[in-house]
């Protein structure tokens, strides 16, 4: 089959789960399918400002083309009708507006996505200009992977008949479908694939002691460090945990700051970390904190589970919460209380803590592996090529 | 109640059922009067560790009121605790209460020093209760701050929506300056 995977931005720089999730599915399809991926010259995606030349470039082996952005984000103007679209009454033009402002917004792509003679094309993160324009422009082809969250956006009228169009969905937690069938309804051919994880151990010889000056038990945090992905709700109910626990572990925050964080002996922000430092750092750790409210599906949990350590996620995102119940690997909280009584049992439990860790490895190991993986993806695949077009 | 978790065949979700269960209890009262009473002992634990008081007065008040409070009747004052001498001496005593008298009167005193152990005793009530209402108070008044917190957030944020709304007017309004991209 001839695919064309088509995503936001993609380099070895890019930062993102739904982009490291079209880069390894690209990867693994490439083995047995003809691949290439098209994308934006963007990297910063604040700014979609253009940072890779525009062309052909090989990216992990993989042919990807990349197209220029027609006009950086205004962030005054796209905070304005975020407000507006996002937190009060609109119209559908304002809806309109917000995809464009929201973008990366880039018609050359756009002319590629039409001239493409791929079987399917599929297109990562519904969100997206490049999604929903693209999606739209060859909607008998297009397979939409819409690494949705539960978050304001997907209320947006405007992307209910993009969903409704494609010839497929491919989900990655069964509730992430239920998000998006709640606003698009159950008419489109659909399968849940999830993401592999590589089940492989912590990069020995690094000792976190003379590099990080760590002392074993600490709480870990990976990813960016803003009020999106739930950091700052984090720091404040541990510090006010620590207030009322003063024996608590210290608290670790390993990834790119974009936020101010108080100033706290036991709140430790590392900066970003290589793949062999985070994996040290998962597999030392007390417990793994996720504190995103918004995730599709968090590729960090797998990680914690694979290395055998439990986790504990804010239950306000409904697909955290489910990854926890189905591997029976964590404890998950909505609000301070829960957040508190769940980290004082695991505290004090060590063996709670490690008979949590080796229920997620048993999890992953059944479900994640990449050979499962693929044998869903190239079903659903085949399934929609030869369902009839829609559109 | 705590939760009482078994380290093997782990099932999360029975966990988070008796997490959830004990912080609806919390919710309902608050806090249990149990849970109340250590919360309030453990404050005065601090305090009176901190200062230069006794540090056995903790233990004596818990232990019970025999162990630091005085009983006073009219007879105290002339009793004695010398075994069979002291019963002599009460009995001497006796007999001499009437010449004693003719010095002074020891009524008022007996009257204030018992009406004073009677005091101590409503003074622990009423500290103890104080100390319950404190705490009720300061779980109260976190919600409150909470709420004020959240009331805030939405505050700025409309601010700043009135705000930039009122600059793009302005932008508008402005012949010479270039305005922004329209919709596409």
């Amino acid at each position: 089959m001839k695919l064309t995977l088509v995503v936001q931005r993609c380099g070895e720089e890019v930062q993102g789960g739904a982009e490291a999730l079209c880069r390894a599915w690209a990867k693994r399809l490439a083995a047995r399918h003809e691949v290439e991926m098209l994308t934006t010259c963007a990297l910063d995606y604040t700014t979609w400002a253009d940072h890779y030349p525009p062309g052909p470039a090989t990216v992990d082996g993989l042919r990807v083309t990349r197209f220029p952005v027609a006009r950086v984000r205004d962030p005054r103007r796209f905070a304005l009708y975020s407000d507006i679209v996002l937190r009060d009454h609109h119209t559908a033009d304002e809806e309109r507006v917000w995809i464009e402002e929201n973008g990366p917004v880039s018609p050359a792509l756009l002319d590629a996505v039409r001239q493409s003679t791929a079987d399917l094309l599929l297109f990562f993160s519904y969100r997206y200009w490049t999604s929903f324009h693209g999606a739209a422009a060859v909607p008998g082809r297009a397979v939409l992977v819409p690494t949705a969250e539960d978050d304001p956006v997907l209320a947006i009228g405007a992307y209910a008949p993009a969903f409704r169009a494609a010839r497929g969905h491919l989900f990655l937690t069964p509730e992430e479908r239920d998000l998006v069938q709640r606003v698009a309804g159950d008419s489109v051919p659909h399968a849940v694939i999830g993401s592999g994880v590589e089940l492989v151990a912590a990069a020995a010889g690094i000792d976190l002691r003379a590099r990080f000056g760590l002392e074993t038990p600490y709480l870990l945090y990976v990813g960016r460090l803003d009020g999106g992905k739930g950091v700052d709700v984090l720091a404040r109910d541990y510090l006010r945990f620590c207030a009322a626990h003063p024996d608590a572990p210290v608290l670790v925050l390993a990834g790119r700051q974009h936020l101010s964080l108080p100033e706290h002996p036991k709140l430790r922000a590392l900066g970003p970390v290589s793949e062999s430092e985070k994996r040290a750092l998962m597999e030392a750790c007390a417990l793994f904190v996720l504190p995103s409210p918004h995730e599709s599906l968090s590729i960090a949990v797998l990680e914690a589970w694979a290395l055998g350590r439990p986790v504990l996620a804010n239950g306000r995102c409904a697909v955290l919460a489910g990854q926890c119940l189905r591997a029976d690997g964590g404890l998950f909280y909505d609000g301070y209380g829960e957040f508190e009584q769940a980290l004082q049992l695991l505290q004090g439990r060590a063996d709670l803590r490690d008979a949590l860790g080796r229920q997620g490895r048993t999890f992953v190991e059944r479900e994640c592996a990449w050979s499962a993986v693929d044998a869903r993806l190239e079903e659903a695949l085949a399934r929609f090529a030869a369902s009839p077009a829609r559109g | 109640m705590s939760i009482e978790i078994r380290a093997e065949d782990v099932n999360v979700e029975e966990i988070m059922r008796q997490i959830r269960r004990r912080i609806d209890e919390k919710r309902r009262g608050l806090y249990t009067d149990d849970e109340l009473r250590e919360i309030a002992e453990h404050r005065l634990d601090a305090v009176l560790d901190a200062g230069e008081f006794n540090p056995d007065f903790v233990a004596d008040f818990r232990g019970g009121t025999a162990r630091w409070n005085y009983r006073f009747h009219t007879e105290t004052i002339y009793r004695s605790s010398r075994g069979a001498v002291g019963r002599a001496l009460e009995t001497i005593r006796k007999l001499l209460k009437p010449i004693q008298k003719l010095f002074w009167n020891p009524n008022p005193m007996i009257s204030a020093l018992s009406r004073q152990s009677d005091l101590n005793l409503y003074f622990v009530e009423l500290f103890h209760n104080l100390s319950r209402e404190l705490t009720k108070l300061n779980l109260e008044n976190q919600e409150l701050k909470n709420r004020v917190l959240t009331l805030q957030g939405r505050l700025d944020l409309l601010a700043r929506r009135e705000k930039t709304l009122e600059d793009m007017v302005v932008y508008r309004d402005d012949p010479g300056a270039e305005g922004p991209e329209g919709p596409r």
